[in-house]
Order: structure tokens, then sequence, then C-alpha cells
């Protein structure tokens, strides 16, 4: 009784002890997060000699930036950029235009047959043919090796289209009502009325499109074959993943070409930069697109 | 009227050539092989071969990863490529899905130079069913590969000679441990069979010959007793304990910072590890650790041999006549070595009938020329080859200290197998089971003693349908 009672009047001590531990146990997460990357970036800036006798902490040792020049100069990685940057802008605009546009359909209610789109969309969601089949449609379309096969099928992903035909739903009805008393037509109302409003949910839509296009290498290792096609993730996905092959699997030409480790990171730090820079503009509405979008569905 | 005629024959001269021209300039040619980190269209080797051979090629590459799943897929796409560089078992695989062309006919016709430099054994291996699907390309020199690197400054401190016997190389590790305290010899789990050490076993590769038929070294009668030699070093410390979780990062950090004597080493490390080694510990030697003797005085190490590639045509393809004779004007006498080596003076220079890079030039210009080969000359490549070896002086002298140990040289037999589609087939899980359990025989998660089950384990899973095939191969050669 006593104890409880104890407890009950410290229970502004223990909620203070339970933010600070809260607090500590976060930071550990950001810290687990982040040294790794510290790692990395201190072993793009240090010397090959240094990163091979695991010399390199969370500070470069033998500081230099020739890593960085090679990664530049290579003319696969300028192309892969170029390549990247294209698929994200162009990926992401168009994915915007068509998520909103079936979105804003499927989130009005006395449309007929909106149920059945509806399930065609999660039916393809949660089950799709595999890579084969897929990789014979892109075939018969005429999309290998095209700029368009990294684009095209990623245009709609249905869990972001979920989100934002929420987020539609949400809006008050009264409001399109009123604007179509004024006499603006479906297509005025989503550009004047709806979409202004919604800018939280496409700015993080946005975010979730931009990023998957920018990390996507999965698609490019499978239809792309010619190397000035290459993004930029799928040539970082390579030059690890050579080194990852036991020495003996390697033919002795290409062996003795592996790309030196503090190269290999400061190609993953030239990956990552651009993308990483998006976020911070972004974020604000990251957080509060998807507590709204969440709440509101 | 005579001039005229003759105006008009030239007129007419001048018309089929410039047509011929333009047809000529049509064909492209798309060449795919496996890949590498570097873009094959800007690369100024694929200038150099335009120049030299006059066709226009389009080149692309199969992904690092899950190549031959992602060949097959391509190849299905009928007519996309007309030149593909295989590896053997890429080859075999193709072959077996009856997906190349037979080139019998057009290297006949087309390909005199290709007939003449490559040898006619090479052809013979090349051959399936008696027909040629693919230009054969041997490894660039009988390569001694993989050995073990030792601290020779660390050995002369302790006064103690090279190992030459298992028993020896036992000694040499205890020394090292009781003396310095460090680490003896450090290795990765991929390093579970250590061909010096399997020589003093009397294994020197995967499949060995033992009384007229083909063995896989897992069920070699003397394995078990390797394996219970490694638990044994395993057991008093001499090998790295990390051993089942390193992978060559970790063990390359232990060596360049001094704190291992010796390890696994293949010589196209050299560049990066000797050069750390240098820096770090100031005064270090290297010798290397030749294959141990086994009981009977008998020591063997594996060198390349077989086929290493192959250039085929896919079924489908467009430009099939004009694939030939690309391939076959590379390999004309002065395009080839313009190929492999570029020019003289600029990129490289003759002292004694041997080639030495000019440098940076020709790791600028010719670094990647051996991606583009379809086919080599059998005598000359590997003069022009051993030139890349002498970009870099520690590379040139570990690799010319490995390559005495030639002398106990020995090719897998395998190495000249044509299409072993069962082998292909089980090699990879094969090696991982393998590894797995000899991790876990070695670091005493299992006792050596259960060896046996291992073996029928390995039996089960596609062991023994790989022996067949390899001796029916072995026995009607």
């Amino acid at each position: 009784m006593n104890k409880r009672q104890k407890h009950f009047m410290k229970e502004s001590k223990v909620e203070r002890l339970f933010s600070a531990l809260n607090v500590f146990l976060l930071l550990l997460l950001a810290a687990a997060t982040l040294f790794p990357f510290l790692h990395v970036l201190a072993q793009s800036l240090s010397s090959e000699t240094a990163v091979i006798s695991g010399q390199v902490g969370l500070f470069p040792v033998d500081p230099q930036l020739g890593t960085y020049q090679y990664v530049m100069g290579n003319s696969q990685f300028t192309s892969s950029f170029r390549v990247s940057v294209i698929i994200t802008v162009l990926g992401t605009l168009g994915a915007m235009v068509v998520t909103t546009f079936a979105a804003y359909t499927l989130s009005k209610p006395h449309l007929p047959g909106r149920n059945f789109f509806l399930v065609l969309f999660i039916f393809a969601m949660l089950f799709h043919g595999g890579i084969i089949p897929n990789y014979l449609l892109m075939r018969s379309l005429g999309l290998l090796d095209s700029i368009w096969v990294l684009i095209l099928p990623a245009l709609v992903n249905v869990f972001n289209l979920l989100i934002i035909k929420n987020f539609f739903e949400g809006t008050p009805e009264s409001l399109e009502e009123a604007a179509r008393i004024d006499g603006a037509n479906t297509f005025s109302i989503l550009f004047r009325i709806v979409l202004p409003i919604s800018l939280p949910v496409l700015a993080t839509i946005s975010l979730f499109y931009a990023v998957a296009y920018w990390n996507d290498f999965f698609r490019a290792m499978i239809y792309i074959s010619r190397p000035d096609l290459k993004p930029l993730q799928l040539y970082l996905y390579e030059i690890v993943t050579q080194t990852q092959r036991p020495l003996t699997d390697v033919p002795v030409d290409s062996a003795m070409n592996l790309t030196p480790a503090a190269v290999r990171s400061a190609t993953i730090m030239a990956t990552t930069f651009p993308i990483l820079v998006v976020y911070p503009f972004l974020q604000k509405y990251f957080v509060k697109g998807i507590v709204v979008g969440s709440v509101k569905g | 009227m005579k001039r005229r005629l003759s105006l008009r024959t030239l007129l007419v001269v001048v018309l089929v050539m410039a047509l011929s021209v333009v047809v000529h300039a049509q064909v492209v040619i798309r060449h795919m092989g496996n890949w590498d980190a570097f873009d094959p269209n800007s690369d100024i080797v694929a200038e150099a071969i335009e120049k030299v051979t006059g066709y226009q090629v389009e080149y692309s590459m199969l992904p690092v990863e899950n190549m031959n799943e992602v060949l097959s897929l391509r190849v299905s796409n009928v007519g996309a490529y007309d030149s593909l560089k295989l590896n053997s078992q890429q080859y075999n695989m193709l072959t077996a899905q009856k997906a190349l062309l037979p080139l019998d006919d057009l290297l006949e016709k087309y390909g005199q130079r290709i007939l003449e430099v490559i040898k006619e054994e090479t052809w013979e291996a090349a051959k399936v069913d008696g027909k040629i699907y693919g230009v054969p390309e041997v490894p660039p020199a009988p390569n001694v590969n993989h050995v073990i690197l030792a601290r020779k400054d660390i050995l002369d401190e302790l006064n103690l000679a090279v190992p030459e016997t298992v028993d020896e190389f036992y000694d040499v590790l205890k020394t090292i441990r009781k003396e310095k305290n460090m680490l003896p010899l450090a290795m990765a789990q991929h390093n579970f069979a250590l061909s010096v050490v399997t020589s003093g076993f009397g294994i020197y590769h995967a499949w060995m010959e033992v009384d007229g038929a083909i063995t896989h070294q897992v069920e070699h009668p003397k394995m078990k007793e390797y394996v219970e030699f490694m638990a044994k070093l395993y057991e008093e410390n001499l090998i790295d304990q990390d051993f089942p979780v390193n992978a060559t990062q970790h063990v390359v950090e232990k060596f360049t910072s001094g704190r291992a004597a010796m390890i696994p080493f293949a010589w196209w490390q050299a560049p990066a590890v000797l050069a750390a080694l240098e820096q770090n510990v100031p005064g270090s030697e290297w010798v290397v650790i030749p294959p141990l003797k086994d009981e009977s005085g008998n020591r063997g190490i594996e060198v390349d041999g077989g086929i290493l590639w192959f250039v085929g045509i896919p079924q489908g393809a467009k430009n099939v006549e004009d694939v030939v004779k690309w391939w076959n004007a590379k390999l004309e006498l002065d395009n080839h070595k313009y190929i492999a080596l570029g020019d003289e003076g600029v990129h490289y220079y003759e002292e004694n009938g041997a080639y030495f890079p000019i440098l940076p030039v020709f790791e600028d210009e010719r670094n990647m020329a051996n991606w583009y080969l379809t086919g080599v000359d059998q005598e000359l490549y590997p003069t022009y080859w051993a030139s890349r070896v002498r970009k870099n002086a520690h590379m040139s002298k570990v690799y010319d200290a490995m390559q005495e140990l030639r002398q106990w040289g020995s090719v897998n037999p395998v190495a000249w197998a044509p299409a072993l589609p069962t082998v292909s087939k089980y090699t990879q899980s094969l090696n991982l089971l393998t590894q797995d359990n000899l991790v876990n025989f070695i670091a005493g998660g299992d006792d050596v003693r259960n060896y046996g089950d291992f073996v029928d384990a390995w039996r089960a899973s596609g062991g023994q349908e790989s022996t067949v095939e390899v001796n029916n191969w072995y026995q009607s050669r």
C-alpha cells in the first residue's frame, strides 16, 4: 500500500525517468544508424592502406580526396548518375499524375464500378506474376533496354494510391459542392480545390516515389543490359557485390581490376548523397502527411 | 566510246563501293559479355577495335549476380544479340538449351585466322556432340593463383625454414604462436580447403584422379585426415579463431596490420596488400609457402587450365557472317597486338622479347582490353598478357615467385571436360554444403568422426550424380 502510494506520488519523477530512458534508447538507435554511415564516410576519405588494414573508425586516416575524383571521373558513374536523375524526375512526376488521378476517381463513392476497380488495384498489389512473366511482358511491349522500363512499371504503387485516396475521402465534400455550384468542372475542382489542400500527402508520396525510383536497382538488373542505361544504384550494387564473391570464383583479369575499398566507400557516399539532400526539404510534410493520411483513413 | 565505257565503269565501281560502305556501315554487331566495372561502349578499346576491324559494335553486359538466369532470359529474346562471350558454365547451359548456332561452316568460310591461332586440342574440348558452338579461349597462362603468403622476417627472426611438410608446417605455426604470440595463420570461411595444405594429403584440386577414376576431394580417402589436421590447428589456436565468420577483408586486415604471420593469398591482391604491409610494418618481407609434401614426398598445386571463355552466336542472330568476320579480324596479327597492348612506345615497350606497360597510359587505355577479347592467339597472347602483371612492382614480384611453383602444377581434370550439365547444376550448392560442414568440423562445432555422415549428405545432394557424370566423360575420352 505504502509502496503504491509512493509510486503514485512520484509519478512525475517516474515519468521523467521514462523520458530519459526513452531519449537514451532513441539516441542509441540514432547512433546505431549513424555510425555505419560515418564509418563509410571516413573510409571514403582515407587512404587505401588505412582502410584495408582496418585503421579507420569514425574519422579519416591519411585524408585524401582522390577516391572522389576517381568516382566522379568514372564514365560509368557519370552516365549512371544521369540515368538515375532522369528516371527519378520523370518517374516521380509521372507517378504523381497517374496516382493522383486514380486516387481522386476512386475516392468518389458515387461512381459506378468503383469497388470493382478498387478490388482490381488491391489484387494487383497483393499478387503478381513473378519475374519471368514480367520479363516476357516487357519484352513483348518492346521495353527491354529502354529507359521507360525503369519508369512505366512503377508508375502506380497501390499502397501510395490508397493513402492518397483516403486523404481525398477525408476532404470536406461541401468544398467541392460549392465549387461545382460556382460552375467548376471536375478538373478544375481537382486542380484548384482538392490538390492545394492535399499538399502534405502529395509531398509525402512524392518523396516515397522519388526514393523508390532512386533506390531501385532490381528492375534495371533484369531488364537493362546496355551499360549506358544502368542507374546509379545498380552500378553501386555491382561494385559492392563484386568484392563479396570468393576470390576463387573470379576470373584472373577481373580479379586484377577489383575496385579498391576506399573507392567503393566513396561510390556509396556519392550515390547516397543526392537523395539525402532531398529529405530535409520535405521532412516537415513527411511526418504530417503520414499522420493525416492514416488518421483520416 | 572507249572512254565513255571506262567512265561508266568507273561510275559503277564508285557506286558499288559507296553502296558497300553504306551497307557495311549499317551492320552493328551487338555483343554481350560478363560483368565488369566499366562502360564498354565508352572505353577507348572499343574505339581501337572499331578502327582496326571497321565494324561498329554495341556492347552490353550481364549483371554481376544471377548472371546465368539473366542470360537465359535475354537469349530467349531472339535476335537481340549477335555475339556472346560466355564462361564455361554458361556455354554448357546454352548448348544444353540448343540456344547457340553451330559454327563449323562459318569458321571454315570466314574464320580462317581463328582456326589457325587456336590449337587443335582446344577445339576438341570445345565441341559438343562433335560440333563447335563457341570459339574457345584458354586462360592466359598456366597460372598458379592461390598460395599461402608468410612473413619472411618473422620466420627468419625465429630461425624457421619455409615449411615443406605437414609436420614442419605445424611446427612453424606452433613456434610463431609460442614465441611471438601472434596469429600464425589468418583465414576466411571460404578457405576451408587450403590447397597448400591439402597438397600434404595428396589433394591438389576439387576433382582428383584416384585409381583411374575421378573422385571429388570431399570423397578423397585422405580428406578426413586433412580436416582432422585443420581441426587440431584450430583447437590449438594456431589458425584464426574467427575463421568461421571471416571474409577476405578481415583476413587482409589482420595481415596488413601485422597481427597475422600468414594468409591465403592470390597474386592479384599484391598491389593493395603488400603496399599496406610495407607501410604499416616497415622492414617486413614475404615468402611464398609452396604446396606441402605428402608422406611419399609428392606435392602438387592447381594451375589454370581448360577453357575459360567461349564466344558464340545465339540462334536467330541476324548478322551471323559479319560476327565471324569481326572475330576473325580481331585476331589478325597486328590487330590482336594492337587491341591487347596498344602502340609500341606509347602503351608498351619491348625488352628481351617481353612486353612492359608504359604507365599510366597503358592503365588508362588498355586496362580493360581483356574484356573485349573474342578468342586469343594461343602462342602469342600469353606474352601480351604478361604485361598486365607488370603494371605493379609488388604484383610482378609475387607473381613471379608463385609461378616458380608451376613445376608442381597440376590441372583439375574436369577443367578440360566438355559440357557437364549435372556438375554445373550442383557445383554451387555442393560448395556451400561443403563449406558449411568443413567450417563446422574445423571449428569444433561437429566431431570429425562424423565426417562420413557429411559425405553421405554430399552424395545425396547431387555429389553422387556429379561423380557419375564426370566419370562417364572421363572413361569415354
